[in-house]
Order: C-alpha cells, then sequence, then structure tokens
C-alpha cells in the first residue's frame, strides 16, 4: 500500500485516553474513539454520560484534563490562531441552534466565510443561498431567527456549518429541543448530509436515525464508552448489561 | 423681574449657555461611549490584568460624586504640572464618572446574549476580535439603547457641574449664578434653566423610544 492511501485511511477524527472531570464527576473516563472519512459515527447513553462532553471537547468548547485529540492526525491546539483555525474546519451543530439573533438568516450563513475564510461577500451569499436551498429555508434568508420556527432554525444552523465546507460535523443532540412535528425536517437534512459522505459525529436519542444512518453506534455511560459496534449489531444484540438496560428503558416510546 | 423682563435682558445669555449645554452633552457622550466599549471589551477580554483593570476603573469612577471628582481634577492635577483649560476639567470628569455607568450598561446588554451565541461564533473559528465586533457589540448596543438614553440624560445634568468653575461661554446651570448676582432673577432664573434641562431631557427619551422599538432585538 502506498504512503498516500495510507494517509487518506488516516482518521480525521482521533480520541486516545481522554479524561475529563468537572470538580469531583469524573465525565470523561479513558476514552478512546477513531473516526474515519465518510464514517457516521452516532454517540448513545443516558443523559449524563459524558456524550454531549465528548462531543464539545472535539473543537475545545471543553478542555480535556489528559489524553490526547488528533484531528486528520495533528494534535488539537490549545488557544489562539491555530485553534481557531481549526475550528473553522469542523462544523457544529448545537441544541439550541445559537442563531446569531441580530443578524437575517442569510446574514447567519455568510459571516463565517466572510470573516474566516476571506470570501467576499457576493461569494459568501451565493454559497449561502445554495445551501440555504439544499435544507429548505432559502425562501426565509431575509429574516431574522425568532421569525422561524424551531426545525428551520436548526437547518439553518447546519447551514451556517456547512458553508465553511468542514471536514467533519459534531451533532451535540440536534434534535432535543425540537417539536415532535419538527424532528424529521432536521434529520431528513442530516441522512442526505452522511448519505453525501459527510464525516459526522452526531449526540441523539432518536434510535431510528442511527439505525438507518449509523456506521457505527457508540454506547456511553457514567463518561466511558461501553460498547459500540454496526447499528444493527448493537440494537439487536447489545453485549452489556447496561447497553441493555437503556434499550429496555427507551423501548414503547 | 418678570419672565419677559428675564428673558429680554437675559435671553441672549440662556441661548448661549443651552448651546454650551448641548455642545458639552454631545461631545463628552460621544467619548462616553468610545470609553464605555474599551472598558468593557478589557472587563469580557480573556487577559485577566486586563479584566481587574476594567473592573477596578468602574467601582472607582462609579463611585466618586461627580464635584469631588471635578476638585480634584481642578486643583490636584496642576500640582502634577498638568494643567487642563476649565472646560476640558468639566469634560473630562462627566466622561469618567458617565463611561463607569456606561460600560455597567453594556455589561449587563452583554449579558443578555448567552453562552450559546459565543460558543457558535468560536466553532466558527472567529477570533476573539472578530466575536467582539460582529457579535458582542453589534447585540450589546442595539439591547442597551433605553439605559445609554437614560445615561444620555444623566450627562446632560451631569454637565451642571460645569457651574462649579469659570467657563466662557458659561452652561445652563451656571448662566443662572450669572444673572442671579447681577439681577433679582429668583427662582424665576433657575426655572428657565430648568425648562431647558427637561424639555432636551423629554426629547431625548422620545428619540431613544424610536431608536429602541427600531432597533430591539427580537428573541
Amino acid at each position: 500500500m502506498s504512503n498516500q492511501s495510507e494517509s487518506s485511511m488516516a482518521p480525521i477524527i482521533e480520541l486516545r485516553h481522554v479524561d475529563k472531570h468537572f470538580g469531583d464527576l469524573h465525565v470523561l473516563k479513558d476514552v478512546s474513539l477513531s473516526v474515519g472519512k465518510g464514517e457516521v459515527v452516532v454517540v448513545i447513553g443516558p443523559s449524563g454520560s459524558g456524550k454531549s462532553t465528548l462531543c464539545r471537547a472535539i473543537n475545545r468548547l471543553e478542555t480535556i484534563d489528559s489524553g490526547e485529540i488528533l484531528i486528520e492526525g495533528k494534535p488539537l491546539p490549545q488557544e489562539g490562531r491555530e485553534l481557531a483555525a481549526m475550528r473553522a474546519e469542523l462544523g457544529m451543530v448545537f441544541q439550541s441552534f445559537n442563531l446569531f439573533a441580530h443578524m437575517s438568516i442569510l446574514q447567519n450563513v455568510t459571516l463565517g466565510p466572510v470573516e474566516v475564510l476571506g470570501l467576499s461577500k457576493a461569494e459568501a451569499e451565493q454559497r449561502a443561498m445554495g445551501l440555504l436551498d439544499r435544507v429548505g429555508v432559502a425562501s426565509q434568508a431575509n429574516k431574522v431567527p425568532a421569525q422561524l420556527s424551531g426545525g428551520q432554525q436548526q437547518r439553518v444552523a447546519i447551514a451556517r456549518s456547512l458553508a465553511m465546507h468542514p471536514k467533519a460535523m459534531l451533532f451535540d443532540e440536534p434534535t432535543s429541543a425540537l417539536d415532535p412535528e419538527m424532528i424529521n425536517e432536521v434529520l431528513d437534512v442530516m441522512v442526505d448530509l452522511a448519505r453525501q459522505g459527510m464525516t459526522m459525529i452526531v449526540v441523539t436519542h432518536e434510535m431510528n436515525f442511527a439505525r438507518r444512518v449509523a456506521d457505527r453506534v457508540v454506547f456511553m455511560a457514567d463518561g466511558a464508552i461501553v460498547e459500540e459496534g454496526a447499528p444493527d449489531a448493537f440494537f439487536d444484540h447489545p453485549q452489556s448489561q447496561r447497553a441493555r438496560d437503556f434499550l429496555d428503558s427507551i423501548k414503547g416510546h | 423681574m418678570g419672565l419677559s423682563e428675564l428673558m429680554a435682558t437675559y435671553g441672549r445669555n440662556y441661548w448661549e449657555a443651552l448651546l454650551s449645554t448641548w455642545g458639552m452633552t454631545a461631545f463628552c457622550f460621544a467619548l462616553v461611549m468610545a470609553l464605555a466599549v474599551v472598558v468593557t471589551v478589557m472587563r469580557v477580554s480573556p487577559f485577566k490584568p486586563l479584566r481587574l483593570l476594567g473592573d477596578g476603573y468602574v467601582q472607582v469612577f462609579r463611585n466618586i460624586p461627580g464635584v469631588a471628582l471635578l476638585i480634584i481634577i481642578v486643583y490636584a492635577l496642576p500640582s502634577l504640572k498638568l494643567v487642563l483649560p476649565y472646560r476640558t476639567c468639566v469634560i473630562l470628569t462627566v466622561v469618567l464618572v458617565a463611561s463607569a455607568f456606561g460600560s455597567e450598561n453594556f455589561m449587563t446588554g452583554i449579558n443578555t446574549i448567552g453562552v450559546g451565541q459565543i460558543e457558535a461564533a468560536r466553532s466558527l473559528g472567529l477570533s476573539f476580535g472578530q466575536m467582539l465586533r460582529r457579535i458582542v457589540i453589534p447585540q450589546a448596543l442595539r439591547t442597551t439603547v433605553l439605559p445609554m438614553t437614560n445615561l444620555l440624560i444623566a450627562v446632560l445634568l451631569t454637565t451642571s457641574i460645569g457651574s462649579q468653575v469659570p467657563l466662557d461661554p458659561l452652561e445652563l446651570t451656571g448662566v443662572v449664578s450669572y444673572i442671579n448676582t447681577r439681577a433679582t432673577g429668583g427662582i424665576l432664573a433657575f426655572a428657565v434653566s430648568a425648562a431647558g434641562y427637561a424639555l432636551t431631557a423629554v426629547v431625548i427619551a422620545f428619540v431613544g423610544n424610536r431608536i429602541d422599538r427600531k432597533v430591539r432585538i427580537v428573541r
């Protein structure tokens, strides 16, 4: 095998023995995880299991106590310009959308490309309109976030991340703050992204999404990865008692 | 002395004083806003000494009476070989005190932004400066129009400390002393100046409300 194909096999995101405490609480326990190009990894687990912290640590919205996080084989920068540059390459979608309240939908999506990537306003707007169209909210471009439904806001947030042409996308419970009838419109966008080969880490409670889209399911409990595997294997034949208990507890919902 | 006689004799002085008060108010407020932004940026900066300096500034100047600060500036600075024109002393006093209050207004505005938007900005790769310029300061400005309107009225009224030093032209409070040492204007002489302050404040409040309604951020 040539060097080139070897390097293309290098994981986009890799965590090695990551530990983190919040005070006395051990929120991440020796977590190791590797996500390859184009892979969709869904992280599930009970609340408080550390899955959001894991997601946030990957673009250093949370610091870690020990261990290593590597992006394309390079260690995550600690701060400053390099950290900002790395963050620009990882898309992040939050539970609470976090759109910029004083800007129009269009401005929300053009801000990053103009300020960080140095695109002209016209180029950024063209890119933004294409993405807003792709997530189905192009007709809302001139409104402000408060005028949109939660589902629409979350789709704008996804477009805002995509406008940076990220190498991978992190989703931190993207549908948890949504009314039930809006969950699917967001999941549909995410399914499309996955089909188009986007590398994704998705923290979610949407088991059907995990089963349909995930290449791998990672089950976390009490800050540790307890079990991981292909979705069918995991959901139909969970190996650990923790996973069996968790899957039983959400059955019938 | 009746109102018509008062205005016939001193109308011109009042007019000059009103313009002087307006001019100082506008000039002071522009500096107040600029300094308040600088102090607030220090207070939210990631660099601890700057944060302490910003907090210290606010604690010191929010808690000094304007007149006391004016006396310090007029009488104490010359012993440091720094002699400023009287008008500059008045402006400096007003700006130092009011910008401490202005920074508190901005901090309140910043606290309404929410950590989520800051995290979103960071995750797009924005630098600290870009985040301030594009996300934090615009929202802080737009959510603090009403408190800043109050501050502008406070600045207007605080310029009256200019009556404690010789100014030429006089401002609206000083002109009353000027008139009452030359004629018996009595309470009426004060009333005319008071009307000048009050009418100006009404206009400021009206305009402030209109601006607030226009730029307020829907959440």
